[in-house]
């Protein structure tokens, strides 16, 4: 996301800086021994990330300074994410031996260019809705939220970690969550040629391996918003889990069975969700869990894994 | 006024090498006491016109050469006390101008303060140390000399006050023994300019930054310069870095600061970087500590 136009500190937009700090990015990562072509999208986090500690840190610096300032946070990220082979590879064997849970969040979708919540302020706003209360309160208005939502959806392309996600299911990845409610996996699926079991209402399931969508999907948009009968959970509700999804993994036997479990681009800050899924997968039985997300103030856990999802999904996945 | 006062403080440290910054910041402080010295300055004020400076001047010239000298070097301090006491807060006791009588008595209708007088001095001290401290000039900002001056004043003091040549001597060394500058001999260097237009000691600022970019490209495999410029094309024009223009020292030798200082703060933060990425330091550490270069990196780096 770019950083806005700073009046007061700067008279330009950090985002003026882009081009040269990508530039001599792309000569380092050369000099790292990697193709720059294939850290586009590293890079490009990077720099975002880099303006984001620039421009909290609300200090007035001299401009070529500040470029450097920009590009040397850029660098240490990519080098951070670019050092993590360790973590790749621990990560790849636990996938490779006792295959995968992946619970996936709006990170991974953000990277194909589909808003994240604090950027959905202004779609609630061309519905005609005050908050995500109003939504719930009006159907219209919900059911117009939903539309729209999905026209953006639309637009946009499938992403590399969505391909992947879908090449490895369901041999190394035998459920996947998917809290968002864009459709990119299903239409990944699409064009690989592969077909999902999706889940995305409450309702008995008999076979095996899914696709889970317990807060809606844009390919199933309903005028009622009825929780577990294909309504959409919205940001601020603490999260939704299926209870034919507890049943499931109980009938299964999904709960007591060793599997590797990786959470990707989700913030866990719905309690429905930590509770009964994250807290369950991982603490309830000890497995190995690894996270995959953007913040570098977390480089030095064992298994946080920096990164964006298309770039690390790569490095871990057993199928490319 | 805080620049001015310094001013008059390295001037003085220029023309009498022999005083320590702490006499120096007493001149500076009470500005003017019944130090022998000063008295001799305040008698030399005694040629308030044009002519009796030409006079002066022209004594000098006939003079020995030491002799000489002093006297340039009274004159040229006189000018200096004479803004200094325009712009000195008022205090309870302020002097008559001297005059000079036919036969060369100076003549003074306001005693000169007693040493002895504590209070007057305590109240000078008070009086200027708001200047000092609440009205800092940019220059303090850009690292310059003053705050060394300013510094030993008020506080406590630490070493004497550098010269030019001390300056020059100083850095010189450091590139002459193989290391490359620190941002803080890159601040003295900035003070060094701050008062000197003189040719021969900017020639030799130049060879000293010279002599650095030389280690520099030769330890890190790293052309300064041409860093330093590197994606300026890809910029607005009005964030672009400045160009030298052709023939002027001063600008040459800001061109190579700001190559210097820039390569600095990158080789400290990729460092710094490292012991987080290695896992030495955390995050947060890693980026106040880059943030504290960055700081200072943009102080000295010229406008």
């Amino acid at each position: 996301m770019p950083v806005g136009f700073i009046q007061g500190r700067f008279n330009y937009s950090l985002d003026v800086f882009d081009e040269p700090v990508k530039k001599a990015l792309e000569k380092q990562i050369e000099d790292l021994g990697y193709n720059p072509r294939e850290l586009l999208p590293v890079m490009e986090v990077a720099i975002e990330e880099a303006k984001k500690i620039v421009d909290k840190e609300k200090i007035p610096l001299s401009t070529r300074i500040l470029r450097a300032e920009i590009e040397k946070h850029a660098y240490t990220y990519i080098h951070g994410v670019l050092k993590q082979s360790k973590k790749w590879k621990l990560a790849r064997e636990c996938i490779r031996s006792y295959c995968s849970v992946f619970l996936v969040g709006a990170g991974i979708s953000f990277e194909s260019g589909v808003p994240l919540t604090k950027c959905l302020e202004d779609l609630l706003k061309f519905c005609g809705a005050k908050d995500y209360d109003d939504l719930r309160i009006d159907e219209k208005k919900c059911y117009n939220f939903k539309s729209e939502f999905r026209k953006i959806c639309d637009r946009k392309d499938v992403g590399a970690s969505h391909k992947l996600i879908v090449k490895n299911f369901p041999k190394f990845i035998l459920e996947i969550i998917c809290l968002n409610w864009d459709n990119l996996i299903e239409r990944a699926a699409k064009e690989l040629g592969k077909s999902i079991n999706k889940v995305n209402e409450d309702v008995a399931v008999r076979d095996e391996r899914h696709l889970w969508k317990f807060h809606g999907d844009i390919e199933n948009i309903k005028r009622s918003n009825i929780k577990g009968k294909g309504g959409w959970i919205f940001p601020n509700e603490g999260g939704y889990v299926f209870n034919c999804f507890l049943d499931y993994i109980k009938r299964t036997e999904l709960e007591n069975s060793m599997f590797t479990f990786i959470i990707v681009g989700y913030s866990e800050g719905e309690e429905k969700i930590y509770d009964n899924i994250i807290s369950h997968f991982e603490k309830k039985i000890p497995r190995p869990t690894f996270r995959i997300g953007l913040n570098l103030k977390r480089l030095g856990e064992e298994k946080y894994i920096v990164g964006p999802a298309d770039f690390i999904l790569k490095q871990v996945l057993p199928i490319e | 006024m805080a620049t001015l006062l310094a001013e008059v403080a390295l001037r003085l440290a220029d023309l009498y090498p022999n005083l320590s910054s702490e006499e120096i910041s007493d001149v500076i402080i009470s500005s003017i006491e019944s130090e022998p010295m000063l008295r001799e300055i305040f008698e030399t004020m005694a040629l308030p016109t044009k002519w009796e400076r030409a006079f002066a001047e022209l004594k000098a010239k006939r003079a020995r050469h030491q002799k000489a000298t002093e006297i340039k070097q009274k004159i040229e301090l006189i000018s200096f006390y004479e803004r200094l006491k325009h712009m000195m807060p008022p205090t309870e006791s302020s002097y008559s101008k001297p005059t000079i009588t036919c036969d060369g008595e100076v003549v003074q209708e306001t005693p000169l303060p007693q040493p002895n007088n504590a209070n007057l001095m305590i109240q000078r001290r008070v009086a200027v140390r708001p200047y000092i401290e609440l009205r800092l000039p940019k220059s303090v900002e850009s690292g310059s000399w003053l705050k060394f001056i300013s510094a030993p004043a008020l506080v406590t003091i630490k070493g004497p006050l550098t010269s030019s040549s001390k300056i020059l001597e100083e850095v010189g060394k450091v590139v002459k023994s193989g290391q490359i500058l620190s941002f803080d001999d890159i601040e003295k260097i900035d003070r060094l300019l701050s008062f000197t237009d003189d040719e021969s000691v900017l020639s030799e600022v130049l060879s000293v930054l010279d002599m650095d970019l030389k280690l520099r490209s030769k330890k890190f495999h790293v052309d300064c310069i041409q860093e330093l410029y590197r994606g300026e094309n890809l910029l607005p024009e009005d964030i672009q870095t400045p160009r030298p223009k052709q023939g002027c020292i001063k600008d040459m030798i800001y061109e190579k600061i700001r190559a210097i200082v820039l390569h600095e703060y990158s080789r400290l933060h990729e460092l710094t970087a490292l012991e987080f990425i290695d896992g030495k330091i955390t995050y947060d550490e890693y980026v106040n500590k880059t943030r504290e270069c960055a700081i200072i990196a943009s102080r000295i780096y010229p406008r």
